[in-house]
């Protein structure tokens, strides 16, 4: 089994997801597709999967090119997906959901395929009861019943969407030897898409590693998880020298903050902020720095721990509060938490303008919306509604939006899908606001933007945290190592 | 980077027939839906073999023809109008208030208490003895707070229970009618002792609505609250800081929250000023010259008609009279037109024909909207092709 992927283009409407991919898979090797979230894995693994369409490129099994339309012309190629939640139907029984998908007319035969199912379970060591009810399984049984059941239709490249979220750490186990196992016994080419470094060193021989929708790298593994991670995050570049913070009055204080969400605890998280000092949350995707960021300006209410603000006590107090206090919050998903569709810029300004009139002075609005952007250099006109304008100019404009006067403010990837260009004026603005004394928190997924900004580093892995004090004095690799879990 | 600006926006003339070209779609759109209804229309009583200059007579009869006729419908349109009103505030801020329906109901129900308070007791509360305006003052007032509560319960659920306000909705509209039906059957409380109709008596003289002279179906008073309330409707959705808030927690409740928006205490507003208008309409519909009391079906469906007319009308304060008059041309013609169906020898048809001729102009109407959406997206949806966002991720 070869499988080659060739010069895969993949956009959605203005999102280049996939940007000129080409990929070999050998049988009897295991694969990993690194990448953070957005970096295009998912859509790369659709288009392998039948599931989506490449706009450009070509796919050939065993050196002849393939259509795959749907799901069912990949696996008649030899290719099945394993998808991150199961796509197995919960009211119905083990060997039901074994039979669905199956070819065979309207009278499959059960018995025969009974016979199929329990055979191969003895295999692989999986324990499935063939009458249980799907819905009593956990995660990582309805994995297994998945696997057997694309084993069954005789795949020959099994494709795994991040198998070892929500299973059991013996499942885990259990789920790498049987991978293993088919990859050496069978000659099966497995690919694992995952951003969890640990189960790729584990577990892969070969890694690519995917960026902003393009192959930025290769790794054979065994290779030092800081290699993996610098490719994931791009290169650390020197820090440029800048007077160090002179740290003010502690603005924002946080004690043994413990979060819990449906994911992933995190706690033992403290952290005290001074007046002009700029802190970098590092980590990768779902490592807990959103919650924590959120907890920190009242979205969130942490199960645990104490936050102060200029020494007020503002624990569970709501959003609002947070923001009257002089705490900014500004989400990564712009257009989704932030901006409003379908509001032209000035209605935007009229929205946040403090003002205690109960009607809106329009005139007031419109000449404020072209002083502010005019002077955030955002390409507009005040009468242009926000989603005709791109993505820099949004993020510009959502920065123009924010008071004048902030005491602390919150940034969730700020620069994300930005060019060079627009990144370092959105920074050029922050610094602006660091030298009047404002506090700026951020969350990157870009190693180089939090090296070269932060005085401190706050570094999340696994529900944990470590705080970097000196960046400067941090090696890359070193970074790269707290980033991956090595602590 | 002004020079830029002005360069890529095309000179006077040139934009002025862009924006004219822009906004033909959306004019022609509902012009295009009610033709293709009614081309529809002809065709379907064509095929039952009946003559659509006949029953458009009926409709023309039943509404518009002579004087009183047209007050007939003016006394259908106003309950109507000043509920879409309401319904423009609540949709703005994306409530779906389906309970609307019971909003009307329970505001009915508050007015009759009232005059049953005031008007028919003979120790009234607080010794108040009113004579009919202020019998009727306080009649308004009950239907408005009684509306404006039965809103907050699903606004309350809202935000609180995070329960959505259809299905709270449909359950309220459910519990104010059986309530109605409680106060007014089998012996209930507000039942005349001795009858058997599902009724309360018919209120005294001191607690009826003027009327006008000629017409007598028709109070001027109700026409005033709905002028009235049309200009507090236009004023917060054209003019005020908090219609802007509602435009924005519409689009983008989450957006608007971390803009500085107070949304749920924008819910509870919304939905309150929507119940008390509705309940004000339910109060126009008992208080009626020609009804004066409450019967089993206060409301006569006036709440589900306004959902349509809101949604036809996209939520505009200013298109909502238009489309309200509208429907309420097709309601009154409709019932004139169902017993032309059932007497007239040149039209002998199912009655029922006049539900489904009803609902083709909605559709059509909703569909011609869809198609604009479709095929002459307005340009405001339309993504920008910006010169400095070409290769991002």
């Amino acid at each position: 089994m070869r499988v080659e992927l060739q010069h895969i283009s993949k956009t959605f409407g203005r999102v280049r997801a996939n940007q000129d991919i080409s990929l070999t898979f050998e049988g009897g090797r295991i694969y990993a597709i690194l990448g953070e979230n957005g970096a295009g894995k998912s859509t790369l693994m659709k288009i392998m999967s039948g599931y989506q369409s490449a706009d450009s490129g070509a796919i050939l099994v065993n050196d002849q090119p393939v259509t795959l339309s749907a799901p069912t012309s990949a696996i008649a190629h030899g290719i099945g997906m394993l998808y991150q939640d199961p796509l197995d139907f919960p009211p119905f029984t083990v060997l039901e959901n074994f039979i669905a998908g199956r070819p065979g007319g309207l009278f499959p035969d059960s018995e025969n395929a009974r016979r199929t199912l329990l055979t191969l379970a003895e295999r692989f060591g999986f324990a499935l009861d063939p009458d249980a009810y799907v819905d009593m399984l956990t995660i990582g049984e309805r994995q297994q019943l998945e696997i057997l059941r694309l084993l069954s239709l005789n795949v020959q490249m099994l494709v795994l969407d991040e198998p070892t979220t929500g299973i059991s750490a013996e499942q885990k186990s259990a789920l790498f030897s049987v991978l293993k196992s088919l990859a050496r016994d069978e000659g099966m080419a497995i690919i694992l898409v995952s951003h969890k470094l640990e189960d790729v060193i584990e577990l892969c021989d070969h890694a690519f590693v995917l960026r902003r929708g393009r192959l930025v790298g290769e790794k054979t593994i065994p290779c030092p998880i800081s290699d993996l991670v610098a490719l994931m995050f791009g290169k650390v570049i020197e820090r440029q020298e800048r007077p160090a913070a002179v740290c003010g009055a502690p603005v924002l204080s946080v004690q043994d903050l413990r979060m819990v969400s449906h994911r992933l605890t995190v706690e033992h998280v403290s952290l005290e902020v001074c007046a002009a000092e700029v802190i970098g949350l590092a980590g990768l995707d779902g490592s807990g720095q959103a919650e924590f960021m959120r907890a920190c300006t009242g979205l969130y209410p942490p199960e645990h721990g104490v936050i102060h603000l200029h020494g007020r006590d503002m624990t569970r107090t709501p959003y609002h509060a947070f923001k009257q206090a002089g705490v900014a919050f500004l989400p990564a998903g712009r257009m989704e938490e932030g901006l409003i569709k379908g509001m032209t810029l000035s209605q935007h300004f009229a929205l946040t303008l403090p003002s205690r009139a109960p009607w809106v002075n329009w005139m007031r609005a419109r000449r404020m919306t072209g002083e502010r952007i005019q002077h955030f250099n955002v390409k507009g006109r005040p009468g242009s509604p926000i989603q005709t304008l791109s993505g820099g100019n949004q993020q510009r404009f959502a920065l123009s939006l924010l008071p004048q006067r902030l005491r602390l403010l919150l940034l969730e990837h700020p620069t994300r899908g930005l060019d060079v260009e627009s990144a370092n004026y959105i920074w050029e603005q922050l610094l602006t606001r660091r030298a009047d004394g404002t506090a700026i928190v951020f969350i990157s997924a870009e190693l180089d933007e939090i090296v070269a900004y932060s005085d401190r580093i706050l570094v999340f892995f696994g529900g944990r945290v470590t705080l970097v004090e000196d960046p400067a004095e941090m090696s890359a690799n070193r970074l790269g190592e707290l980033i991956g879990g090595r602590l | 980077m002004a020079s830029s600006t002005r360069q890529r926006l095309p000179s006077g003339a040139g934009m002025t027939w862009r924006y004219v070209l822009d906004l033909l779609p959306a004019i022609l759109a509902p012009f295009f839906g009610i033709a293709a209804a009614l081309l529809i229309i002809v065709l379907i009583l064509e095929w039952q073999g009946a003559d659509p200059q006949v029953a458009w007579n009926y409709v023309y009869e039943g509404t518009l023809e002579s004087a009183a006729k047209r007050a007939d419908m003016v006394a259908f349109w106003m309950p109507l109008a000043i509920t879409s009103f309401g319904l423009v505030l609540a949709y703005t801020a994306g409530l779906w208030n389906i309970g609307v329906e019971g909003q009307i109901m329970i505001g009915a129900i508050g007015a009759t208490w009232a005059v049953r308070l005031f008007a028919e007791s003979s120790s009234p509360p607080l010794g108040l003895r009113l004579g009919r305006d202020g019998i009727l003052f306080l009649c308004f007032v009950f239907a408005a707070l009684a509306g404006a509560l039965w809103a907050l319960v699903a606004a309350v659920l809202k935000t609180r229970g995070g329960v959505n306000e259809i299905f709270s909705g449909v359950a309220l509209n459910f519990i104010a009618q059986t309530f109605n039906m409680y106060l007014i059957s089998n012996g209930g409380p507000w039942q005349p002792p001795g009858s058997r109709a599902t009724e309360t008596a018919r209120f005294p003289e001191n607690a009826r609505l003027p009327s006008f002279e000629e017409y007598r179906r028709l109070s001027p008073t109700t026409i005033y609250i709905t002028i009235g309330a049309f200009v507090v409707v236009a004023l917060i959705m054209y003019v005020s800081r908090w219609g802007l808030q509602l435009r924005a927690q519409g689009k983008n409740r989450k957006s608007a929250f971390l803009l500085g928006v107070r949304t749920d205490r924008n819910v509870l507003g919304a939905m309150a000023l929507c119940g008390s208008m509705a309940g004000l309409a339910g109060a126009f519909r008992v208080l009626a010259p020609d009804v004066t009391k409450l019967t089993a079906t206060p409301s006569g469906g006036i709440g589900f008609l306004a959902i349509l007319v809101v949604l036809l009308a996209s939520m505009s304060a200013i298109l909502t009279p238009f489309v309200s008059f509208v429907f309420a041309v097709l309601s009154k013609g409709g019932q004139r037109l169902e017993s032309g169906f059932q007497w007239d020898h040149d039209l002998l048809l199912d009655r029922s024909l006049v539900r489904v001729l009803q609902s083709t102009i909605v559709l059509m109407v909703v569909l011609a909207f869809g198609a604009r959406n479709r095929f002459f997206p307005p340009r405001s949806a339309q993504p920008a092709v910006d010169d400095d966002d070409v290769d991002r991720t």
